[in-house]
């Protein structure tokens, strides 16, 4: 298929930008190619947000950039407050490139199915690691148990792509609802013990403030927001 | 092979179309309200529709060259659309369904231009773009349903070409004014781009195009081509989320806005980068039209849906994902 010739030549572009060694293509998402490698003897994983024809070049340069440089500043701000992330390497936000340690270890996804002891202790840390990541005004905008990876017994938050500055109530809210909507369809056996166990991980973090963002997580459950609010704007 | 007669009358158009479940189209016959000035006024709409519906019931027929007796079923948009509207239909449907002694067939609106759209292209799975003066979806089948990946978080992006085109006096139909004057346009000026997740939000950037109009700082022609850009590739990023999710390998445009050269032209090369074909759906077909109501109801009769009379209430909120589509179960298990 050309997917293959196109992704050798992004491969080859990396090396010339970044001296990257490529090992391996991860993935190909909607926004970016995932390669794991090897930069100046350090095992990385390199995010490339692929230009993409259908968009203006001016416009296309510009999200490029702002997300890549977003992306970086999502994850130094994140791992300066001691949260578990991968570290940034090497940006180049102009190319669209981010250059990740790589987190060796297991998908929280993939533990919870095989039936893991530690579930709920991990899921404790999980939720004192977003409450630290609130506290600093950062939404993750994508919390899923496949963007948990447990290395050494310790879980590490990655791929802010979706991610954002914010202090708002509300957008706390959505980042832990949508948490327990990822449960909920991954693993619906064993959300009770999992959630309860990250709630109380995220209120040692953030203290009275989580009383105020759990409320809103129930009012955001309430109005159906997913459906119910929606439909009303929708058609006219 | 069963006739089925449909009537569309959710919108701006009144229309009846007779089709088969094999996808022949017997008739589309088609009348459009078209206010003086401004927006449409839903009681205005539905007035017009209950003028021309025997004309066009009549000629539609004539079309045909088939007999109301000759028709197996009653097929009528009930939803989602503007009340005052879908009630002049609905009206018609239950009388026409009461007087034959003919069953009635519920349609969703949306549906139907999906089901026209696959008809249309010959794509079996796509990912399906709908975009119109109401409507803004990014939706694909997946066990049963059309589930929706994205959509507009406020107004559809017709509504937002169209309401841009009015208040700088470019005129009705929106979209073919503002491309005309965006191909001549050059400088890109930064406007909202507005991308959350899966879904999109317009609102903003037309506050924004039209306060950037009113400053008198940018041409015309360059204020279109930066509107253009960013409101079309804000809904192909989003398609391309989709289709990389779902891992399908057609995509499909359908809905008004689908007669946009400009729109489809970024699909296809969207499209073509990630190896998936891309198809529009026939420009006739594209608006609101009997046909695709008369098609899906086909479909739908075939399957055995149908609604009686007194249940038969509109539905202005009808969301696409709620509505079931047991013939697509049919095909998917006919292919495998």
């Amino acid at each position: 298929m050309a997917e293959a010739d196109v992704c050798r030549d992004y491969l080859d572009l990396l090396e010339r930008i970044a001296g990257l060694e490529a090992s391996r293509v991860i993935g190909v998402g909607a926004e970016a190619l995932l390669i794991e490698g090897y930069l100046g003897g350090l095992h990385v994983v390199a995010k490339y947000r692929v230009p993409k024809v259908y968009r203006a070049e001016q416009l296309d340069a510009h999200l490029r950039r702002f997300r890549t440089a977003l992306e970086a500043k999502l994850l130094g701000r994140a791992a300066a407050a001691g949260v578990n992330v991968p570290h940034v390497i090497y940006v180049d936000a102009e190319e669209g490139l981010l250059v990740l340690t790589y987190i060796e270890g297991e998908r929280m996804k993939e533990l919870l199915q095989s039936g893991c002891e530690d579930a709920e202790k991990l899921a404790g840390e999980i939720g004192y690691m977003v409450g630290v990541l609130h506290n600093e005004g950062i939404i993750h905008g994508d919390l899923t148990t496949s963007n948990i990876i447990v290395q050494g017994g310790r879980p590490y938050i990655i791929d802010f792509g979706l991610g954002f500055f914010s202090h708002r109530t509300e957008d706390a809210g959505v980042d832990l609802h949508l948490f327990k909507r990822a449960l909920e369809s991954t693993h619906p056996s064993l959300v009770e013990g999992i959630f309860s166990r990250f709630i109380e991980g995220y209120r040692s973090a953030r203290g009275s403030v989580a009383e105020e963002v759990l409320r809103k997580v129930e009012e955001i459950r309430m109005r159906g927001r997913y459906v119910a609010q929606r439909r009303r704007k929708l058609f006219w | 092979m069963p006739l089925v007669l449909g009537i569309e009358s959710t919108a701006h158009t009144f229309g009846v179309g007779i089709a088969s479940e094999k996808g022949e189209i017997l008739a589309n016959v088609n009348s459009v309200y078209r206010p003086i000035a401004g927006g449409i006024k839903p009681s205005e709409a539905a007035e017009h529709h209950s003028r021309v519906a025997p004309v066009v019931l009549r000629r539609a027929l004539e079309a045909a060259g088939v007999s109301l007796d000759s028709i197996d079923a009653i097929a009528v948009a009930l939803g989602p659309g503007l009340g005052p509207c879908l009630r002049v239909g609905a009206t018609l449907a239950r009388y026409l369904a009461s007087l034959l002694g003919k069953p009635l067939v519920p349609v969703n609106h949306a549906v139907a231009h999906i089901e026209i759209a696959r008809l249309s292209t010959g794509l079996k799975d796509p990912v399906v773009v709908y975009v119109a003066g109401g409507n803004t979806v990014i939706t694909t089948f997946v066990e049963g349903r059309y589930r929706v990946f994205g959509e507009t978080l406020d107004i559809a992006l017709g509504n937002l070409m169209d309401t841009f085109a009015r208040e700088v006096g470019l005129g009705f139909p929106g979209v073919p004014k503002v491309e005309e004057l965006a191909a001549r346009g050059k400088n890109l000026i930064p406007l909202p781009y507005s991308v959350k997740g899966q879904d999109v939000s317009y609102s903003g950037l037309l506050t924004a195009a039209l306060r950037l109009y009113r400053e008198k700082r940018y041409s015309l022609e360059d204020l279109c081509y930066s509107l253009v850009e960013t409101a079309y590739s804000m809904l192909v990023e989003v398609a391309e989320r989709a289709l990389a999710h779902t891992g399908k390998s057609e995509v499909v445009l359908t809905g008004g806005v689908a007669r946009s050269p400009v729109l489809s032209d970024k699909l296809a090369k969207m499209a073509r980068a990630r190896g998936a074909r891309f198809a529009a759906v026939d420009p006739e077909l594209a608006g609101d039209n009997g046909a695709m109501i008369a098609y899906t109801g086909a479909l739908a009769y075939a399957s055995g849906l149908t609604i009686p009379v007194e249940e038969s209430r509109v539905r202005p909120l009808w969301r696409l994902d709620e509505v079931e589509v047991p013939w697509r179960r049919q095909t998917s298990a006919a292919i495998t």
